[in-house]
């Protein structure tokens, strides 16, 4: 029975790599589409997504709940339908899956920059205002840079949702790698499903890695660069 | 109560607690005083089992409590500690009523216990209904004891209670613990690393060494008087002298039935160091010792303070 | 889609504070998103295509599928991840922290993947879109389970031991209760993925709100997709904010 189960594997095993050899232009281009949509989604995301933790952190009493409370909500609402609401509003192609994706991804940027910003220790500010700096020097140079890592947290967060949430894109507009899981599901091929859920894993799992790496960069950078300020002044 | 024969503790290859042999009798209070990593409170967890010993045997009320179920153990005893660790999700109340509520008391029954022992650790009964986190640390402690002697336990296990206190609730508690065990009479485990509380609240001190070794057990006045090495020496402190004459009552000194004309009086109810205390305050070397019912009993000399300091 | 909210919810400590806003906010733009459908509805009636998929026939039983594939998966989730979280959190951190790292591993999987391959092995229906979902939606009350159990004040646990209680006593009267605010924070997130991902069992033909979805846009029937989208998400802001006011209820009783 053993020699049974293996020979099936053997099977399986050879399929798969029939199928992975005959698709494989098809799913290297998914790939590298996939990619694309979810960095376009982290650039438009974080760019808005930080602007607006900025100002969540500025007007701390009436923004922050409302945004993101409001972010918050957002997560909660199925992409499928999402997806569905700007096919129909702005037509069925990539700019409704990235806006979409774009709308996910508010929530944990917004929220980590709030926190990162707002969590920035009241004597670096009061030191900070104490040698001089305007209120926007000290955003730029001293709370930003320290809040870094926190929202690179958050970027890492959005992306690595991206990555899954974008497969449902497909759905409304080919592209990405959730088109070959369509297709695999509709022709009911297991091969095919598994090569491209694989893929969509690795790439999941490959920008957690990185941008865990950044993450980490920026911490110990924050942190050698304040022990090398806290020595220098203990050496005076 | 509670017999130690040749009792040893190993964490893999350290051994906490080292060939200990004790026996604490039926409704004393025991103090396993000692300094960090002497194992006392290893020991206390020995006795409800919280920790399992390693080797000899612990006898509570004639029984070898290898042989008995821990958890009915346990209900059999009252077990205090340091934080309190009461139920923050309960009232005071039901706090108060868990072990009770455990072994299946009437309703009715657990109520009345519950005011009654509210009012033995001396608070307001309206605090029943509170949530724990409402409360202060020393009205937690109180609640702690009163959860802790609610199935009315012949043996109290009680680790550092008042640790977490400052030092005037700390205080109030250990005059309110005194005050209860006259009133109820328990056999306590109290575990402490401060000497002070060791020879208040004790019946009789094991001063415990590093690794778990017993170096001296016996009565307050006499560990002070005579300790046993250099070790229970230096660990009762600098004060060791004064802290017997703490022990001593001024009645029981020798009074010379001199005049008392002029001289500062000292109740004969109160004990030799607040004598001395006295003498140093007025620098007189005689006081006046005046009785409860008025009249003067005499008059104590710095000579014969300490004299019966000589004494053991 | 709730992928978002699990990892989310995974990560930062859930706010638990329900402002004033949310408690009105949430229901107020439901009502809103109904009463622009209704509109948009009235000005310009259903014509027979878009009446084919959007009759009340078909919307309910819809509905009531969706209900089904949600709460059927959650209530097996739940049975899975709650005996298996006490377990976890009483064993050794190696054996933990091996069970976290591949459950995390596989939320890298798309929930359409799992449905895919589940529609692969178990045929099509609401059977394997089950399957999919309770495998999805075990690690948010599972991981909330661990946390919330590890979290308790060891001086709570140590007393509730020495003073006699056994540890199944400990764990209903004392553990449990502790942990719940926690526990439930992980629930209410695996509900409303599961609401989300049960739009996914559609591909599978396993039913749902999704079908309306999938109607609208294969068809191209704007305002059916619209209908649909406004359905499902309404559906799953409600049961959100239900869960949250339940979440801030018993936040208040620990």
């Amino acid at each position: 029975m053993v020699i049974g189960v293996l020979a099936d594997l053997g099977t399986f095993w050879s399929d798969f790599r029939d199928t992975v050899s005959a698709n494989y232009d098809e799913l290297f281009t998914r790939t590298i589409e996939h990619l694309s949509i979810v960095a376009q989604t982290a650039l438009i995301s974080s760019a808005i997504g930080i602007v607006l933790g900025i100002l969540c952190a500025r007007y701390r009493e009436r923004l922050a709940p409302l945004v993101i409370g409001t972010a918050s909500v957002v997560l909660t609402l199925p992409s499928y339908a999402l997806f569905g609401y700007f096919g129909v509003t702005l037509g069925y192609n990539d700019r409704a899956v990235i806006l979409a994706l774009t709308l996910y991804a508010m929530l944990p940027i917004i929220r980590n920059t709030y926190v990162g910003l707002t969590q920035v220790s009241p004597a670096v500010e009061e030191s900070a205002r104490g040698m001089g700096m305007s209120g926007r020097q000290i955003l730029f140079r001293v709370r930003l840079p320290i809040a870094l890592p926190v929202i690179m947290a958050g970027i890492r967060q959005a992306t690595v949702l991206n990555v899954a949430i974008a497969t449902i894109g497909a759905a409304i507009a080919s592209g990405g790698l959730g088109t070959p899981i369509f297709h695999a599901i509709g022709r009911s091929e297991l091969t095919l499903l598994l090569a491209a859920t694989i893929l969509v894993a690795a790439v999941g799992i490959g920008a957690d890695l990185i941008l865990g790496l950044v993450e980490r960069i920026l911490r110990e950078r924050y942190f050698a660069r304040a022990r090398a300020a806290l020595l220098l002044r203990l050496a005076r | 109560m509670i017999v130690f024969d040749h009792v040893t503790k190993k964490f893999g290859d350290v051994i906490a607690v080292n060939d200990l042999s004790f026996e604490i009798r039926d409704g004393e209070t025991v103090m396993l005083l000692g300094p960090s990593g002497c194992g006392k409170t290893t020991t206390l967890k020995m006795i409800n089992r919280l920790i399992e010993h390693t080797s000899g045997t612990i006898l509570v009320d004639g029984k070898d409590i290898e042989k008995e179920d821990p958890v009915q153990l346990r209900r059999s005893m009252g077990y205090v500690i340091q934080q309190a660790g009461l139920f923050p999700h309960l009232t005071v109340g039901d706090n108060i009523g868990t072990v009770p509520r455990l072994l299946g008391w009437k309703p009715a029954r657990i109520r009345d216990r519950i005011v009654e022992l509210v009012e033995l650790v001396d608070l307001d009964p309206a605090i029943l209904p509170r949530l724990p986190r409402e409360l202060s640390g020393g009205q937690q402690q109180r609640v702690g004891v009163a959860r802790a002697l609610a199935a009315d336990p012949p043996v109290m296990l009680m680790d550092e209670p008042f640790g977490a206190l400052d030092p005037i609730t700390r205080q109030r508690l250990q005059e309110e613990l005194r005050r209860l065990q006259q009133r109820v009479k328990k056999t306590i485990v109290f575990v402490t690393h401060d000497v002070e509380e060791a020879v208040t609240l004790g019946d009789r001190i094991a001063v415990l060494n590093v690794g778990g070794v017993l170096e001296q057990f016996d009565r307050p006045a006499r560990i002070l008087g005579r300790p046993a090495n250099a070790f229970v020496a230096d660990f009762l402190g600098k004060d060791r002298q004064l802290r017997r004459l703490s022990l001593m009552s001024v009645a029981d000194a020798d009074l010379l039935p001199e005049s008392a004309e002029g001289l500062p009086e000292v109740p004969s109810s109160s004990n030799l160091r607040s004598a001395l205390d006295e003498m140093l305050e007025t620098g007189r070397r005689r006081l006046a010792v005046r009785d409860s019912d008025g009249t003067i009993k005499g008059v104590l000399t710095l000579e014969s303070i300490m004299q019966m300091s000589r004494a053991i | 889609m709730s992928e978002l909210a699990a990892l989310a919810a995974g990560t930062q400590p859930r706010e638990s504070r329900i402002s004033i806003g949310r408690l009105v906010g949430v229901p107020a733009v439901i009502v809103a998103a109904y009463a622009l459908v209704g509109w948009e509805l009235l000005q310009r009636p259903l014509n027979v295509r878009e009446v084919t998929v959007l009759n009340f026939h078909d919307i309910s039983r819809a509905f009531g599928q969706h209900l089904l594939l949600t709460f059927t998966a959650l209530t097996i989730a739940l049975v899975i991840a709650l005996p298996l979280g006490v377990l976890l959190s009483r064993s050794a951190g190696i054996v933990r922290a091996a069970v976290f790292t591949f459950a995390n591993l596989s939320q890298a999987i798309p929930s359409v993947a799992l449905l895919g391959l589940a529609y692969v092995f178990l045929g099509s229906g609401p059977k394997p879109a089950i399957f999919a979902l309770s495998a999805f939606s075990v690690l948010p009350i599972l991981r909330n389970t661990v946390v919330g159990l590890t979290s308790i004040d060891p001086a709570v646990t140590e007393a509730a031991r020495g003073m006699g209680m056994s540890p199944l006593q400990g764990l209903f009267t004392v553990e449990l209760p502790l942990a719940l605010p926690v526990i439930f924070a992980g629930v209410r997130t695996a509900v409303v993925l599961n609401i989300s991902s049960a739009t996914l069992a559609t591909f599978i033909g396993g039913g749902g709100l999704g079908d309306i979805l999938d109607a609208g846009i294969n068809s191209n029937l704007g305002r059916v997709t619209l209908v649909g989208a406004v359905l499902v998400s309404s559906l799953a802001m409600f049961v959100d904010w239900v869960a949250s006011l339940i979440e801030a209820e018993l936040e208040t009783r620990t």
